[in-house]
């Protein structure tokens, strides 16, 4: 999705505004006259200046007549949207599961969720959804010394 | 000389040879996959780098980085998809050769000259960087505050289509870079009570997410898409490069040179290297007209010029703290992390590193020959490695690699974070390099400028006075009325395209 540059110039300004006024909010250096406020408000500066340049550039496109909102070809096609949230989806569940249920079930779910999601055959989705769980646990948990949350497995493990 | 003893001593060991040896067959598979690029090797790679000593670390990554700018000739010949941007600019080409039969050919020379070029881009490295060094030794905040802002000013001029864009995401990086304790007076600063954010956002999650997570993202919606397959199979490799080397040895130097200087401007990296050198190839050839018609000679040039850059960008890196490319942008971010705080007093500290470093790249370019031959002849089971399958794997590579980063779930936010963000800003046309590169610089620049400033009790006049700073404030100035221009003109050419 590609919005109109005014309405990216308009966030990025804002967020150069917001960084001025919480940097002001900070404390001064004794005795000097620069404190750590400074360099912050310079890039708020910077932000509020290249985002009113965009403001500037989606206003002339828009009455050029561009739209405020372009739709790329992929995003007509529920399928491929999804794709992308499957994706953030696997991430979000096991940034939530992980911890509680531990990295073997979570991550074997999230390799089998989404190789089938992706049409990889069941069978084949099993296989290599428990060769890479075992894989990522071996190489990260046991080479590495990584943590890897144990959950529901921490007395048998 | 002992120096050099010690460095060879660091680098011929069992675990640096193996490290050499797996991240270069890591290397050539991610450069050979479409869709996935030598900076994401090196993105994916470094968690597994956090792990190990500096030189066992360095060698991980330049031996993956490359063969990964070679190995992406591979598809690109093959398929007329280049397997990472630094082959786009010849992929035409080259797959215009493979349809007049000229396959082996090809891939022949693409691999002769990606290693002869890889050389050339070290020998740079080898000679300049110590002397460079030298000189860097007498430079004080003045100096390196104006290389920093020329660094990272560049690094937009060269490296982005649209200026005013490649600005927002640099100030974004540098905003970014603002968070937790504040290099000068030790204030924390936008951390809101969080514990986590008190050392900072934590740099490799940051950049697995924008380099790594917001890739998969992009290819999601395609990859349903059918394998690719091809049928032929490949001869001998090695026929007829002695001609073409007799030929067209002065593409190889030019485009070598070329590639070495380009990869040591800051922000510009192989793959401007290599549609430079193509154009200048063209534009020099006694026979321009058989360009795009499957036609050897500004390969020649393109291929030497992106495996030179990879050296070439490593000299402002190691010299100055100042990263040629993406890639050594993440290096750098490394260095740091190693304690290794890159900059003139490395190659006076720890000048054995610098020379394993040097060691490294040449047995990288060297094993390139092997390795790359075993890669085109295997390329058909690479290439026909499902994506469905591959992307899952690597997405877990990603959450894992940054868990493992701070041992908790925050870094895993963080670099989900910025997936989300970098996937977003790209799709309307900012490029994410900058952001990384102004986390990695933001604080150099922010702790230079803020010495200065209260070296100078604000006065403006120290910052140009000493001879070099000056002549670096003059050029940076340069380069800012250059992209100024560049802004009012394009401008003019595209009526503000949303």
């Amino acid at each position: 999705m590609r919005v109109n540059d005014a309405v990216s110039g308009l966030v990025f300004a804002a967020l150069g505004g917001a960084l001025i006024q919480q940097a002001s909010r900070l404390p001064g250096f004794p005795g000097q006259k620069y404190g750590p406020d400074l360099f912050p408000k310079i890039l708020g500066i910077g932000l509020i200046l290249c985002g009113v340049g965009l403001i500037v550039r989606g206003a002339k496109a828009l009455t050029a007549g561009a739209p405020l909102l372009v739709h790329q070809e992929w995003m007509k096609e529920t399928r491929a949207v999804l794709n992308v949230f499957a994706f953030i989806g696997a991430i979000v569940f096991y940034l939530v599961l992980s911890e509680p249920i531990g990295f073997i079930p979570v991550a074997f779910a999230v390799f089998l969720g989404l190789f089938l999601w992706f049409k990889v055959s069941p069978p084949r989705a099993v296989v290599v959804a428990v060769l890479a769980t075992a894989g990522f646990h071996w190489f990260f948990g046991s080479l590495f010394r990584i943590p890897l949350p144990r959950g529901v497995l921490t007395t048998i493990l | 000389m002992d120096v050099i003893l010690t460095a060879l001593g660091l680098v011929f060991q069992a675990d640096v040879l193996l490290t050499i040896l797996l991240s270069s067959m890591f290397g050539i598979f991610v450069g050979a996959m479409p869709g996935l690029t030598a900076t994401m090797a090196t993105a994916l790679l470094v968690p597994v780098t956090f792990f190990m000593p500096p030189v066992q670390a360095l060698s991980a990554i330049v031996s993956a980085t490359t063969m990964a700018i070679f190995a992406g000739d591979i598809p690109g010949t093959l398929l007329r998809i280049p397997g990472t941007p630094a082959s786009a600019a010849y992929a035409d080409e080259s797959y215009m050769m493979a349809k007049k039969g000229e396959t082996e050919l090809n891939l022949g020379v693409n691999l002769v000259f990606s290693v002869l070029g890889g050389l050339v881009g070290v020998a740079a490295l080898i000679f300049m960087a110590p002397s460079l060094a030298e000189l860097a030794i007498n430079f004080s905040s003045y100096e390196y505050f104006w290389l920093a802002l020329l660094g990272l000013t560049c690094a937009i001029l060269i490296a982005t289509e649209d200026a005013l864009k490649g600005f927002i995401a640099l100030l974004l990086g540098l905003a970014i870079g603002t968070i937790g304790i504040d290099p000068a007076a030790g204030v924390p600063r936008f951390t809101y009570g969080n514990v986590d954010l008190l050392s900072g956002v934590s740099f490799i999650p940051v950049m697995i997410g924008v380099f790594a997570v917001s890739e998969l993202l992009r290819n999601a919606p395609t990859i349903n898409n059918a394998a690719h397959t091809f049928a032929q199979s490949i001869g001998n490799i090695f026929t007829g490069i002695a001609d073409v080397f007799r030929r067209y040895w002065v593409n190889f130097l030019r485009g070598s040179i070329l590639g070495t200087v380009i990869g040591a401007l800051p922000g510009a990296g192989a793959d401007i290297a290599a549609w430079v050198s193509y154009a200048v190839s063209k534009r020099a050839s006694k026979e321009p007209e058989k360009f795009g018609t499957g036609h050897i000679e500004g390969i020649v040039d393109a291929t030497s010029a992106n495996n030179s850059a990879l050296g070439g960008a490593w000299i402002p890196a190691l010299v100055f703290g100042i990263p040629g490319d993406s890639i050594t942008a993440i290096v750098i971010g490394v260095l740091y992390m190693k304690n290794m705080n890159p900059g003139p007093s490395v190659f006076l500290q720890n000048p054995q590193f610098i020379y394993a470093v040097f060691i490294v790249f040449i047995i990288a370019n060297l094993l390139m020959l092997p390795i790359g031959w075993v890669a085109i002849k295997s390329a058909k089971r690479i290439l026909s490695v499902p994506r469905n399958v591959l992307s899952p794997i690597i997405l877990m590579f990603c959450i894992v690699g940054s868990f493992a980063i701070t041992n908790s779930d925050y870094a895993i936010l963080i670099m989900l974070i910025g997936g989300v963000v970098g996937w977003i800003l790209e799709e309307n046309g900012f490029p994410v390099a900058p952001i990384i590169l102004g986390l990695v610089l933001g604080e150099m620049l922010e702790q230079t400028f803020m010495t200065s400033m209260i070296k100078s009790d604000g006065s403006i006049l120290p910052f140009v006075s000493r001879p070099i700073a000056g002549i670096l404030a003059a050029l940076t100035l340069v380069v800012w009325v250059g992209m100024a221009w560049r802004m009012i003109t394009d401008r003019k050419a595209l009526p503000g395209a949303a």
